[in-house]
């Protein structure tokens, strides 16, 4: 019985996922593809929290859902002017050309996966889970990396006000 | 089908998506959209592959980084696609072209 729970949540998150997706894909209104890929980000959280990666499953919610998302919305706000609607209408060439290369992809890289001999099998690793794995990880092996993260979000943050400033009002 | 990959082509799916979404649709956020939506996709195909058959935790923190630079660019995107549709009064991304020619 919990078997079956289980597996009925995994294809929840798994439909949760790709149906928004598919959806961004078709739709022609901003607002509703920004509103769409909500859909995406919470079931890509649920796919992480079922790879045993609790800690970037928190991470996804709180930095995509609550902030690159609200700032997605925010801008597309901002950026229609009066009157305009959010409507986008793209060209018939840029249309075919974009959706040859879709199916290109697809159909290529999704052949070679279909092809592929996957040998790999679930590793019984319990350290994995762990948020402990992940702290120590960072401040050991990846201290630089985590160093010049901190200092990009930094300069990312500065960049952004001075960006949007007003540089007339000085 | 085993459950690796499902995975796989989920992610596979997101971006493909992304990519057609980048070059299918005119406004600027959207392009922005399509993006995120290739960032996640990569996230997406590390932690499966460090589910499977990692020994250390590598792959989450490749896509803890991913996460933060992800949300470094989305301000400074964000901020820049504002200038210009404040600049152009548009923010179709085919009608801002005066470098070309």
């Amino acid at each position: 019985m919990s078997e079956l729970i289980l597996k009925s949540t995994w294809w929840f998150f798994i439909a949760l996922s790709v149906v928004p997706t598919l959806y961004i894909l078709l739709t022609k209104n901003v607002m509703r593809a920004a509103f769409a890929l909500l859909g995406t980000f919470l079931g890509l959280a649920g796919l992480y929290v079922f790879l045993q990666a609790y800690f970037i499953a928190v991470a996804q919610i709180m930095v995509y859902v609550g902030g690159i998302l609200v700032l997605i919305i925010f801008g597309i706000m901002l950026s229609t002017g009066k009157g305009e609607t959010f409507r986008v209408v793209s060209g018939i060439r840029n249309q075919f050309l974009g959706m040859t290369i879709f199916g290109t992809i697809v159909g290529g890289i999704g052949y070679l996966i279909y092809r592929a001999d996957w040998q790999l099998e679930a590793t019984e690793n319990f350290s994995l889970g762990k948020t402990e794995a992940l702290g120590i990880g960072l401040m050991t092996k990846y201290i630089l990396p985590f160093e010049v993260v901190g200092i990009i979000l930094l300069i990312a943050l500065v960049a952004a006000v001075y960006i949007s400033k007003d540089l007339k009002s000085e | 089908m085993n459950s690796q990959e499902i995975y796989i082509y989920i992610s596979l799916l997101i971006f493909a998506v992304g990519l057609a979404v980048v070059l299918t649709k005119r406004n600027a956020i959207f392009v922005l959209i399509g993006i995120e939506m290739m960032l996640n996709a990569a996230n997406l195909n590390f932690i499966t592959f460090n589910y499977y058959g990692g020994k250390e935790a590598d792959g989450q923190l490749f896509a803890l980084f991913i996460i933060m630079l992800a949300a470094a660019e989305a301000a400074i995107a964000l901020a820049i696609v504002l200038k210009v549709v404040k600049y152009y009064r548009t923010s179709n991304v085919d009608e801002i072209d005066s470098l070309k020619n």
